[in-house]
Protein backbone atom coordinates (compact mmCIF):
# COMPACT_ATOMS: atom_id res chain seq x y z
CA UNK A 1 0.00 0.00 0.00
CA UNK A 2 2.86 2.35 0.84
CA UNK A 3 4.42 1.45 -2.52
CA UNK A 4 1.16 2.35 -4.29
CA UNK A 5 1.13 5.75 -2.60
CA UNK A 6 4.74 6.35 -3.66
CA UNK A 7 3.87 5.41 -7.26
CA UNK A 8 0.82 7.66 -7.20
CA UNK A 9 3.02 10.57 -6.19
CA UNK A 10 5.11 10.11 -9.30
CA UNK A 11 2.04 10.35 -11.53
CA UNK A 12 1.80 13.97 -12.69
CA UNK A 13 -1.69 15.14 -11.86
CA UNK A 14 -3.53 16.95 -14.54
CA UNK A 15 -6.35 19.40 -14.83
CA UNK A 16 -5.20 22.48 -12.92
CA UNK A 17 -8.03 24.81 -12.12
CA UNK A 18 -5.79 27.87 -12.28
CA UNK A 19 -5.90 30.10 -15.30
CA UNK A 20 -2.47 29.23 -16.62
CA UNK A 21 -2.11 32.01 -19.19
CA UNK A 22 -2.33 34.35 -16.22
CA UNK A 23 -0.26 32.42 -13.69
CA UNK A 24 2.55 31.48 -16.06
CA UNK A 25 3.55 35.10 -16.53
CA UNK A 26 3.13 36.10 -12.89
CA UNK A 27 6.28 37.17 -11.02
CA UNK A 28 4.67 35.84 -7.81
CA UNK A 29 5.40 32.14 -7.10
CA UNK A 30 2.19 30.12 -7.41
CA UNK A 31 1.28 26.45 -7.04
CA UNK A 32 -1.80 24.29 -6.96
CA UNK A 33 -2.13 21.26 -4.68
CA UNK A 34 -4.50 18.33 -4.64
CA UNK A 35 -7.16 18.60 -1.97
CA UNK A 36 -6.42 16.29 0.94
CA UNK A 37 -3.04 15.01 -0.21
CA UNK A 38 -1.19 18.30 -0.83
CA UNK A 39 0.49 16.79 -3.86
CA UNK A 40 1.67 19.50 -6.26
CA UNK A 41 -0.31 19.46 -9.51
CA UNK A 42 0.84 22.76 -10.91
CA UNK A 43 3.63 25.29 -10.34
CA UNK A 44 4.41 28.45 -12.31
CA UNK A 45 7.97 29.42 -13.42
CA UNK A 46 8.32 31.91 -10.53
CA UNK A 47 7.66 29.08 -8.06
CA UNK A 48 10.31 26.89 -9.76
CA UNK A 49 12.76 29.77 -9.41
CA UNK A 50 11.95 30.12 -5.70
CA UNK A 51 12.20 26.36 -5.04
CA UNK A 52 15.30 25.96 -7.21
CA UNK A 53 13.76 22.94 -8.95
CA UNK A 54 12.32 22.22 -12.37
CA UNK A 55 8.60 22.00 -12.96
CA UNK A 56 8.98 18.28 -13.76
CA UNK A 57 10.61 17.59 -10.37
CA UNK A 58 8.07 19.59 -8.44
CA UNK A 59 4.84 18.35 -10.00
CA UNK A 60 3.72 15.13 -8.39
CA UNK A 61 5.81 15.66 -5.24
CA UNK A 62 4.43 16.38 -1.78
CA UNK A 63 4.38 20.09 -0.98
CA UNK A 64 5.28 19.35 2.67
CA UNK A 65 8.67 18.07 1.49
CA UNK A 66 9.58 21.67 0.76
CA UNK A 67 11.63 23.25 3.52
CA UNK A 68 9.25 25.77 4.95
CA UNK A 69 6.04 23.74 4.83
CA UNK A 70 5.67 22.72 8.47
CA UNK A 71 2.82 22.12 10.90
CA UNK A 72 1.52 25.67 10.44
CA UNK A 73 1.18 25.05 6.72
CA UNK A 74 -0.70 21.80 7.26
CA UNK A 75 -3.08 23.46 9.75
CA UNK A 76 -3.91 26.18 7.23
CA UNK A 77 -4.22 23.66 4.38
CA UNK A 78 -6.69 21.52 6.32
CA UNK A 79 -8.64 24.60 7.40
CA UNK A 80 -8.92 25.87 3.77
CA UNK A 81 -9.99 22.38 2.56
CA UNK A 82 -12.56 22.11 5.35
CA UNK A 83 -14.09 25.59 5.21
CA UNK A 84 -13.59 26.55 1.57
CA UNK A 85 -12.29 29.94 2.76
CA UNK A 86 -9.00 31.69 2.04
CA UNK A 87 -6.23 32.36 4.55
CA UNK A 88 -2.76 33.83 4.85
CA UNK A 89 0.18 32.88 6.99
CA UNK A 90 3.80 33.70 7.67
CA UNK A 91 5.65 30.44 7.91
CA UNK A 92 8.97 29.79 9.62
CA UNK A 93 11.34 26.89 9.38
CA UNK A 94 13.10 27.06 12.73
CA UNK A 95 15.10 23.92 12.16
CA UNK A 96 17.21 25.66 9.53
CA UNK A 97 20.54 27.14 10.59
CA UNK A 98 19.28 30.47 9.28
CA UNK A 99 15.54 30.71 9.97
CA UNK A 100 13.56 30.75 6.73
CA UNK A 101 10.53 33.01 6.54
CA UNK A 102 7.85 32.94 3.88
CA UNK A 103 4.42 34.47 3.73
CA UNK A 104 1.74 32.98 1.51
CA UNK A 105 -1.92 33.09 0.67
CA UNK A 106 -3.98 29.92 0.19
CA UNK A 107 -7.41 29.54 -1.32
CA UNK A 108 -9.60 26.82 -2.88
CA UNK A 109 -9.92 26.57 -6.65
CA UNK A 110 -13.51 25.77 -7.65
CA UNK A 111 -14.88 24.17 -10.80
CA UNK A 112 -17.95 25.58 -12.54
CA UNK A 113 -20.12 23.16 -10.55
CA UNK A 114 -18.57 24.43 -7.28
CA UNK A 115 -16.58 21.28 -6.88
CA UNK A 116 -13.16 21.92 -5.30
CA UNK A 117 -10.49 21.23 -7.91
CA UNK A 118 -7.51 21.95 -5.73
CA UNK A 119 -5.87 24.40 -3.36
CA UNK A 120 -3.94 27.33 -4.80
CA UNK A 121 -0.93 28.82 -3.05
CA UNK A 122 0.71 32.14 -3.82
CA UNK A 123 3.92 33.14 -2.09
CA UNK A 124 3.47 36.81 -1.33
CA UNK A 125 6.65 37.65 0.53
CA UNK A 126 10.19 36.55 -0.09
CA UNK A 127 12.57 35.41 2.60
CA UNK A 128 15.02 38.30 2.21
CA UNK A 129 12.24 40.88 2.40
CA UNK A 130 10.91 39.35 5.58
CA UNK A 131 14.36 39.22 7.11
CA UNK A 132 14.82 42.91 6.37
CA UNK A 133 11.46 43.71 7.93
CA UNK A 134 12.25 41.58 10.98
CA UNK A 135 15.62 43.28 11.36
CA UNK A 136 13.93 46.67 11.22
CA UNK A 137 11.25 45.62 13.70
CA UNK A 138 13.92 44.23 15.98
CA UNK A 139 15.92 47.47 15.86
CA UNK A 140 12.78 49.51 16.50
CA UNK A 141 11.77 47.30 19.43
CA UNK A 142 15.25 47.43 20.97
CA UNK A 143 15.21 51.21 20.56
CA UNK A 144 11.78 51.48 22.12
CA UNK A 145 12.77 49.38 25.13
CA UNK A 146 15.91 51.48 25.59
CA UNK A 147 13.85 54.66 25.33
CA UNK A 148 11.42 53.27 27.91
CA UNK A 149 14.32 52.67 30.30
CA UNK A 150 15.82 56.10 29.70
CA UNK A 151 12.47 57.83 30.16
CA UNK A 152 12.11 56.16 33.52
CA UNK A 153 15.60 57.29 34.56
CA UNK A 154 14.83 60.83 33.34
CA UNK A 155 11.57 60.90 35.32
CA UNK A 156 13.39 59.68 38.41
CA UNK A 157 16.04 62.38 38.04
CA UNK A 158 13.37 65.03 37.43
CA UNK A 159 11.57 64.01 40.63
CA UNK A 160 14.84 64.10 42.57
CA UNK A 161 15.69 67.49 41.09
CA UNK A 162 12.23 68.78 41.96
CA UNK A 163 12.55 67.72 45.59
CA UNK A 164 16.03 69.26 45.77
CA UNK A 165 14.65 72.52 44.38
CA UNK A 166 11.87 72.47 46.99
CA UNK A 167 14.38 71.73 49.77
CA UNK A 168 16.65 74.54 48.57
CA UNK A 169 13.73 76.96 48.38
CA UNK A 170 12.71 76.00 51.92
CA UNK A 171 16.25 76.58 53.14
CA UNK A 172 16.40 79.93 51.35
CA UNK A 173 13.05 80.90 52.86
CA UNK A 174 14.31 79.82 56.29
CA UNK A 175 17.45 81.89 55.86
CA UNK A 176 15.43 84.90 54.74
CA UNK A 177 13.14 84.56 57.77
CA UNK A 178 16.13 84.05 60.01
CA UNK A 179 17.72 87.19 58.54
CA UNK A 180 14.44 89.04 59.10
CA UNK A 181 14.45 87.91 62.71
CA UNK A 182 18.04 89.09 63.03
CA UNK A 183 17.00 92.43 61.52
CA UNK A 184 14.21 92.68 64.06
CA UNK A 185 16.77 91.94 66.77
CA UNK A 186 19.05 94.67 65.49
CA UNK A 187 16.14 97.11 65.32
CA UNK A 188 15.13 96.20 68.88
CA UNK A 189 18.69 96.84 69.98
CA UNK A 190 18.71 100.24 68.28
CA UNK A 191 15.35 101.11 69.85
CA UNK A 192 16.54 99.97 73.26
CA UNK A 193 19.65 102.09 72.87
CA UNK A 194 17.62 105.14 71.83
CA UNK A 195 15.16 104.63 74.69
CA UNK A 196 18.00 104.32 77.20
CA UNK A 197 19.11 107.97 76.95
CA UNK A 198 15.76 109.70 77.63
CA UNK A 199 15.00 106.97 80.16
CA UNK A 200 18.15 107.83 82.11
CA UNK A 201 17.09 111.47 82.07
CA UNK A 202 13.57 110.66 83.35
CA UNK A 203 14.96 108.41 86.06
CA UNK A 204 17.29 111.23 87.10
CA UNK A 205 14.37 113.64 87.32
CA UNK A 206 12.34 111.17 89.39
CA UNK A 207 15.33 110.73 91.69
CA UNK A 208 15.59 114.51 92.14
CA UNK A 209 11.85 114.76 92.83
CA UNK A 210 12.04 111.95 95.38
CA UNK A 211 14.70 113.91 97.22
CA UNK A 212 12.67 117.09 97.31
CA UNK A 213 11.66 118.23 100.78
CA UNK A 214 8.11 118.27 102.08
CA UNK A 215 6.65 115.67 99.70
CA UNK A 216 3.24 114.46 100.62
CA UNK A 217 2.98 110.77 101.38
CA UNK A 218 0.82 110.09 98.31
CA UNK A 219 3.26 111.90 95.94
CA UNK A 220 6.19 110.04 97.49
CA UNK A 221 4.33 106.77 97.00
CA UNK A 222 3.54 107.61 93.35
CA UNK A 223 7.14 108.59 92.71
CA UNK A 224 8.25 105.32 94.29
CA UNK A 225 5.90 103.47 91.99
CA UNK A 226 7.05 105.44 88.92
CA UNK A 227 10.67 104.73 89.85
CA UNK A 228 9.92 101.03 90.08
CA UNK A 229 8.29 100.95 86.63
CA UNK A 230 11.12 103.00 85.11
CA UNK A 231 13.63 100.53 86.55
CA UNK A 232 11.64 97.74 84.94
CA UNK A 233 11.84 99.50 81.55
CA UNK A 234 15.56 100.01 82.08
CA UNK A 235 15.94 96.31 82.87
CA UNK A 236 14.09 95.32 79.69
CA UNK A 237 16.15 97.63 77.49
CA UNK A 238 19.40 96.46 79.06
CA UNK A 239 18.36 92.89 78.48
CA UNK A 240 17.36 93.54 74.87
CA UNK A 241 20.55 95.41 74.18
CA UNK A 242 22.54 92.83 76.09
CA UNK A 243 21.17 89.94 74.01
CA UNK A 244 22.23 91.62 70.82
CA UNK A 245 25.69 92.58 72.01
CA UNK A 246 26.29 89.18 73.61
CA UNK A 247 25.48 87.48 70.32
CA UNK A 248 28.35 89.13 68.53
CA UNK A 249 31.37 87.90 70.51
CA UNK A 250 32.65 84.83 72.28
CA UNK A 251 33.10 85.51 75.95
CA UNK A 252 33.66 83.62 79.18
CA UNK A 253 30.65 83.68 81.49
CA UNK A 254 29.12 81.89 84.44
CA UNK A 255 26.33 79.54 83.44
CA UNK A 256 24.20 79.85 86.60
CA UNK A 257 23.43 83.59 86.12
CA UNK A 258 22.64 82.83 82.49
CA UNK A 259 20.05 80.28 83.57
CA UNK A 260 18.69 82.81 86.08
CA UNK A 261 18.32 85.42 83.36
CA UNK A 262 16.35 82.97 81.19
CA UNK A 263 14.07 82.11 84.13
CA UNK A 264 13.65 85.82 84.80
CA UNK A 265 12.80 86.49 81.17
CA UNK A 266 10.17 83.76 81.13
CA UNK A 267 8.88 84.43 84.63
CA UNK A 268 5.43 85.52 83.50
CA UNK A 269 5.07 82.46 81.25
CA UNK A 270 6.14 80.16 84.10
CA UNK A 271 3.63 81.80 86.40
CA UNK A 272 0.79 81.61 83.90
CA UNK A 273 1.40 77.85 83.50
CA UNK A 274 1.77 77.40 87.29
CA UNK A 275 4.85 75.43 86.38
CA UNK A 276 7.38 74.17 88.89
CA UNK A 277 10.80 74.98 87.45
CA UNK A 278 13.85 73.67 89.24
CA UNK A 279 17.33 74.96 88.46
CA UNK A 280 20.35 72.77 89.14
CA UNK A 281 23.71 74.34 88.40
CA UNK A 282 27.08 74.72 90.09
CA UNK A 283 27.55 78.42 90.77
CA UNK A 284 31.20 78.19 89.62
CA UNK A 285 30.47 76.57 86.26
CA UNK A 286 31.92 78.71 83.45
CA UNK A 287 32.13 78.37 79.72
CA UNK A 288 33.38 80.29 76.69
CA UNK A 289 30.66 80.86 74.06
CA UNK A 290 28.37 83.48 72.57
CA UNK A 291 26.33 84.14 75.67
CA UNK A 292 23.29 85.62 73.96
CA UNK A 293 23.00 82.69 71.59
CA UNK A 294 23.32 80.12 74.37
CA UNK A 295 20.64 82.04 76.23
CA UNK A 296 18.43 81.90 73.12
CA UNK A 297 18.84 78.11 72.88
CA UNK A 298 17.95 77.56 76.56
CA UNK A 299 15.06 80.00 76.23
CA UNK A 300 13.68 78.14 73.17
CA UNK A 301 13.93 74.75 74.91
CA UNK A 302 12.34 76.05 78.11
CA UNK A 303 9.50 77.65 76.14
CA UNK A 304 8.82 74.32 74.41
CA UNK A 305 8.78 72.52 77.76
CA UNK A 306 6.36 75.05 79.22
CA UNK A 307 4.09 74.54 76.20
CA UNK A 308 4.14 70.77 76.54
CA UNK A 309 3.38 70.40 80.26
CA UNK A 310 -0.02 70.44 81.88
CA UNK A 311 -0.86 73.05 84.46
CA UNK A 312 1.45 72.63 87.48
CA UNK A 313 3.80 70.49 85.44
CA UNK A 314 7.47 70.21 86.29
CA UNK A 315 10.55 71.37 84.37
CA UNK A 316 14.16 70.81 85.45
CA UNK A 317 16.86 73.08 84.07
CA UNK A 318 20.28 71.61 84.73
CA UNK A 319 23.84 72.47 83.71
CA UNK A 320 26.92 70.41 84.49
CA UNK A 321 30.37 69.49 83.27
CA UNK A 322 30.73 66.32 81.25
CA UNK A 323 33.70 64.60 79.64
CA UNK A 324 33.94 63.45 76.04
CA UNK A 325 34.22 59.66 75.87
CA UNK A 326 36.40 59.98 72.79
CA UNK A 327 39.05 62.63 73.54
CA UNK A 328 38.35 63.21 77.27
CA UNK A 329 37.83 66.93 76.59
CA UNK A 330 35.56 68.81 78.97
CA UNK A 331 32.23 70.12 77.85
CA UNK A 332 29.09 71.64 79.26
CA UNK A 333 25.84 69.72 79.24
CA UNK A 334 22.69 71.79 79.63
CA UNK A 335 19.46 69.79 79.92
CA UNK A 336 15.86 70.88 79.92
CA UNK A 337 13.59 68.05 81.16
CA UNK A 338 9.85 68.13 81.47
CA UNK A 339 7.09 65.71 82.41
CA UNK A 340 4.91 66.90 79.54
CA UNK A 341 3.16 64.89 76.84
CA UNK A 342 6.32 63.84 75.00
CA UNK A 343 6.96 63.97 71.26
CA UNK A 344 5.11 61.51 69.04
CA UNK A 345 7.01 59.10 66.81
CA UNK A 346 5.48 60.56 63.65
CA UNK A 347 6.93 64.03 64.22
CA UNK A 348 10.13 63.21 66.08
CA UNK A 349 12.30 63.04 62.97
CA UNK A 350 11.09 66.46 61.80
CA UNK A 351 11.46 68.59 64.92
CA UNK A 352 14.72 70.19 63.80
CA UNK A 353 13.37 71.12 60.35
CA UNK A 354 12.72 74.77 59.61
CA UNK A 355 9.04 75.78 59.82
CA UNK A 356 7.99 72.50 61.33
CA UNK A 357 5.70 73.12 64.29
CA UNK A 358 3.12 71.23 66.30
CA UNK A 359 1.80 74.43 67.85
CA UNK A 360 -0.42 75.46 64.96
CA UNK A 361 -0.77 79.16 64.27
CA UNK A 362 1.06 80.21 67.43
CA UNK A 363 4.32 78.48 66.49
CA UNK A 364 6.69 79.64 63.77
CA UNK A 365 8.61 76.36 63.56
CA UNK A 366 11.96 78.08 63.91
CA UNK A 367 12.83 77.60 67.60
CA UNK A 368 14.50 74.20 67.41
CA UNK A 369 15.86 74.85 63.92
CA UNK A 370 17.56 78.07 65.09
CA UNK A 371 18.75 76.31 68.27
CA UNK A 372 20.34 73.57 66.20
CA UNK A 373 22.08 76.14 63.98
CA UNK A 374 23.48 77.87 67.05
CA UNK A 375 24.65 74.64 68.66
CA UNK A 376 26.18 73.52 65.35
CA UNK A 377 28.01 76.83 65.09
CA UNK A 378 29.49 76.26 68.52
CA UNK A 379 30.63 72.78 67.51
CA UNK A 380 28.16 71.04 69.80
CA UNK A 381 25.18 68.77 69.41
CA UNK A 382 21.68 68.20 70.78
CA UNK A 383 20.26 64.97 72.17
CA UNK A 384 16.53 64.29 72.56
CA UNK A 385 15.00 61.63 74.76
CA UNK A 386 11.23 61.40 74.82
CA UNK A 387 8.40 59.12 75.92
CA UNK A 388 4.70 59.55 75.21
CA UNK A 389 3.54 56.93 77.73
CA UNK A 390 4.84 55.23 80.84
CA UNK A 391 6.66 56.37 83.95
CA UNK A 392 9.31 58.27 81.93
CA UNK A 393 6.63 60.39 80.26
CA UNK A 394 8.06 63.66 78.99
CA UNK A 395 10.98 65.02 77.05
CA UNK A 396 14.61 65.82 77.82
CA UNK A 397 16.65 68.00 75.49
CA UNK A 398 20.38 67.92 76.20
CA UNK A 399 22.63 70.53 74.66
CA UNK A 400 26.28 69.52 74.74
CA UNK A 401 28.70 72.36 74.03
CA UNK A 402 32.48 72.57 74.17
CA UNK A 403 33.58 74.28 77.36
CA UNK A 404 35.66 76.58 75.16
CA UNK A 405 33.97 77.36 71.84
CA UNK A 406 37.13 79.07 70.57
CA UNK A 407 38.25 75.51 69.81
CA UNK A 408 35.91 74.91 66.93
CA UNK A 409 36.35 71.15 66.43
CA UNK A 410 33.07 69.27 66.48
CA UNK A 411 32.38 67.23 69.59
CA UNK A 412 29.52 65.12 68.17
CA UNK A 413 28.97 61.68 69.66
CA UNK A 414 29.66 60.10 66.32
CA UNK A 415 31.11 61.49 63.07
CA UNK A 416 28.53 63.32 61.01
CA UNK A 417 25.92 63.27 63.78
CA UNK A 418 24.81 66.65 65.05
CA UNK A 419 21.71 65.60 66.89
CA UNK A 420 20.65 62.36 68.41
CA UNK A 421 17.09 61.24 68.97
CA UNK A 422 15.91 58.55 71.30
CA UNK A 423 12.34 57.58 71.84
CA UNK A 424 10.85 55.59 74.66
CA UNK A 425 7.34 54.24 74.62
CA UNK B 1 0.85 52.02 30.93
CA UNK B 2 1.76 53.88 34.01
CA UNK B 3 5.45 53.31 34.73
CA UNK B 4 4.77 53.21 38.44
CA UNK B 5 2.19 50.41 38.24
CA UNK B 6 0.01 48.28 36.04
CA UNK B 7 -3.01 49.75 34.30
CA UNK B 8 -6.04 47.85 35.73
CA UNK B 9 -7.32 47.19 32.18
CA UNK B 10 -4.02 45.59 31.22
CA UNK B 11 -4.00 43.55 34.42
CA UNK B 12 -7.49 42.25 33.60
CA UNK B 13 -6.34 41.32 30.12
CA UNK B 14 -3.29 39.52 31.55
CA UNK B 15 -5.53 37.59 33.93
CA UNK B 16 -7.77 36.56 31.02
CA UNK B 17 -4.75 35.26 29.11
CA UNK B 18 -3.57 33.34 32.17
CA UNK B 19 -7.01 31.84 32.72
CA UNK B 20 -6.99 30.61 29.10
CA UNK B 21 -3.69 28.83 29.76
CA UNK B 22 -4.44 27.58 33.29
CA UNK B 23 -4.46 23.82 33.68
CA UNK B 24 -7.83 22.25 34.40
CA UNK B 25 -6.75 21.13 37.87
CA UNK B 26 -6.51 23.90 40.41
CA UNK B 27 -2.80 23.55 41.10
CA UNK B 28 -0.98 25.82 43.55
CA UNK B 29 1.44 26.95 40.84
CA UNK B 30 -1.21 27.28 38.12
CA UNK B 31 -0.59 31.00 37.76
CA UNK B 32 3.12 30.50 37.14
CA UNK B 33 2.51 27.64 34.71
CA UNK B 34 0.01 29.75 32.80
CA UNK B 35 2.43 32.70 32.70
CA UNK B 36 5.07 30.44 31.17
CA UNK B 37 2.62 29.26 28.55
CA UNK B 38 1.50 32.79 27.67
CA UNK B 39 5.09 33.95 27.38
CA UNK B 40 5.95 30.98 25.15
CA UNK B 41 2.93 31.54 22.91
CA UNK B 42 3.87 35.19 22.50
CA UNK B 43 7.50 34.33 21.84
CA UNK B 44 6.97 32.52 18.55
CA UNK B 45 5.05 35.23 16.59
CA UNK B 46 6.89 38.12 18.18
CA UNK B 47 10.27 36.56 17.45
CA UNK B 48 9.11 36.06 13.88
CA UNK B 49 8.01 39.66 13.55
CA UNK B 50 10.70 41.44 15.56
CA UNK B 51 13.54 38.94 15.95
CA UNK B 52 14.64 36.89 18.93
CA UNK B 53 16.69 39.79 20.31
CA UNK B 54 13.69 42.09 20.00
CA UNK B 55 11.40 39.78 21.95
CA UNK B 56 14.10 39.01 24.52
CA UNK B 57 14.66 42.72 25.12
CA UNK B 58 10.90 43.24 25.57
CA UNK B 59 10.58 40.34 28.01
CA UNK B 60 13.63 41.45 29.99
CA UNK B 61 12.19 44.94 30.39
CA UNK B 62 8.85 43.48 31.50
CA UNK B 63 10.68 41.26 33.99
CA UNK B 64 12.63 44.24 35.38
CA UNK B 65 9.40 46.16 35.97
CA UNK B 66 7.62 43.11 37.40
CA UNK B 67 10.42 42.31 39.86
CA UNK B 68 9.75 45.62 41.63
CA UNK B 69 6.22 44.51 42.44
CA UNK B 70 6.79 40.79 42.83
CA UNK B 71 10.01 39.96 44.70
CA UNK B 72 9.29 36.30 44.03
CA UNK B 73 10.55 36.91 40.49
CA UNK B 74 14.07 37.73 41.68
CA UNK B 75 15.51 34.42 40.55
CA UNK B 76 13.84 34.51 37.14
CA UNK B 77 15.97 35.08 34.03
CA UNK B 78 15.39 35.39 30.31
CA UNK B 79 17.42 32.93 28.26
CA UNK B 80 19.15 33.76 24.97
CA UNK B 81 16.26 32.38 22.94
CA UNK B 82 13.74 34.55 24.82
CA UNK B 83 12.31 31.81 27.04
CA UNK B 84 11.99 32.13 30.80
CA UNK B 85 13.87 30.13 33.41
CA UNK B 86 13.69 30.09 37.20
CA UNK B 87 9.98 30.79 37.38
CA UNK B 88 8.42 28.83 40.20
CA UNK B 89 5.14 28.85 42.03
CA UNK B 90 6.18 30.57 45.26
CA UNK B 91 4.33 33.77 44.57
CA UNK B 92 0.88 33.42 43.06
CA UNK B 93 0.54 36.98 41.73
CA UNK B 94 3.99 37.02 40.11
CA UNK B 95 2.79 35.48 36.85
CA UNK B 96 -0.01 38.01 36.43
CA UNK B 97 2.34 40.90 37.13
CA UNK B 98 4.91 39.69 34.61
CA UNK B 99 2.40 39.10 31.81
CA UNK B 100 0.64 42.39 32.54
CA UNK B 101 3.93 44.26 32.13
CA UNK B 102 4.71 42.34 28.94
CA UNK B 103 1.33 43.17 27.40
CA UNK B 104 1.55 46.73 28.73
CA UNK B 105 4.89 47.29 27.01
CA UNK B 106 3.52 45.88 23.77
CA UNK B 107 0.60 48.28 24.00
CA UNK B 108 3.01 51.16 24.63
CA UNK B 109 5.24 50.29 21.67
CA UNK B 110 2.86 49.11 18.97
CA UNK B 111 -0.48 50.48 20.16
CA UNK B 112 -3.62 48.91 21.56
CA UNK B 113 -5.29 47.81 18.28
CA UNK B 114 -2.24 45.94 17.00
CA UNK B 115 -1.56 44.40 20.41
CA UNK B 116 -5.11 43.12 20.73
CA UNK B 117 -5.10 41.83 17.16
CA UNK B 118 -1.94 39.88 17.88
CA UNK B 119 -3.40 38.46 21.09
CA UNK B 120 -6.65 37.52 19.36
CA UNK B 121 -4.73 35.65 16.68
CA UNK B 122 -2.91 33.62 19.32
CA UNK B 123 -5.93 33.20 21.60
CA UNK B 124 -9.08 33.23 19.41
CA UNK B 125 -11.11 32.49 22.57
CA UNK B 126 -10.08 35.82 24.06
CA UNK B 127 -13.50 37.40 24.26
CA UNK B 128 -14.88 40.71 25.45
CA UNK B 129 -12.01 42.62 23.95
CA UNK B 130 -12.70 45.09 21.16
CA UNK B 131 -9.71 45.01 18.88
CA UNK B 132 -11.01 47.76 16.60
CA UNK B 133 -9.21 45.98 13.78
CA UNK B 134 -10.50 45.17 10.32
CA UNK B 135 -11.97 41.71 9.75
CA UNK B 136 -9.27 39.26 8.82
CA UNK B 137 -9.31 35.56 8.25
CA UNK B 138 -7.39 33.73 10.90
CA UNK B 139 -6.18 30.20 11.17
Amino acid sequence: MAADQANNRKQPPTGSGLDQPVTEGSPMPMAELETGTHIIRYVNPAFCLLAGKTKEKLIGSDFTDLTAAGEDFLSLFRWVCRTGKSGTHTGTAHSASNPLYWSYAMWPVFAADHRTLGIAIQVIETTSFHQDATAMNQALLLGSVRQHELTEVAELLATKLQSEIVARKNTEAALIRSEKLASVGRMAAVLAHEINNPLAAVMGIVYLMQNTDNLSASVAENLERADGELKRIAHITRQTLGFYRESLHLAAFYVAPLLDSVLDLLKSRIQSRSAIVEKQCDAELQMMAMQGEVRQVISNLLLNSLDSIDSAGRVVLRASISTSPTDRSQRVRITVSDNGQGIGESVLSQIFEAFFTTKGAIGNGLGLWVSKQIVDKHGGFIQVRTATVGPQLGTTFSVILPMDATRPERIGESPGSDHHIEEEQ
Amino acid sequence: MNRNGINPKIRDLAQKLLSLESPAKNLSDANIFAALMVSEKLRRPLSTLAGTAGFRSLLMRALTLAKREAPGLDGVQVKEDGSLEGLNGEETEAGTVLIAHLVGLLETFIGEPLTLRLLNEIWPKLSGVDTNSEGKESI
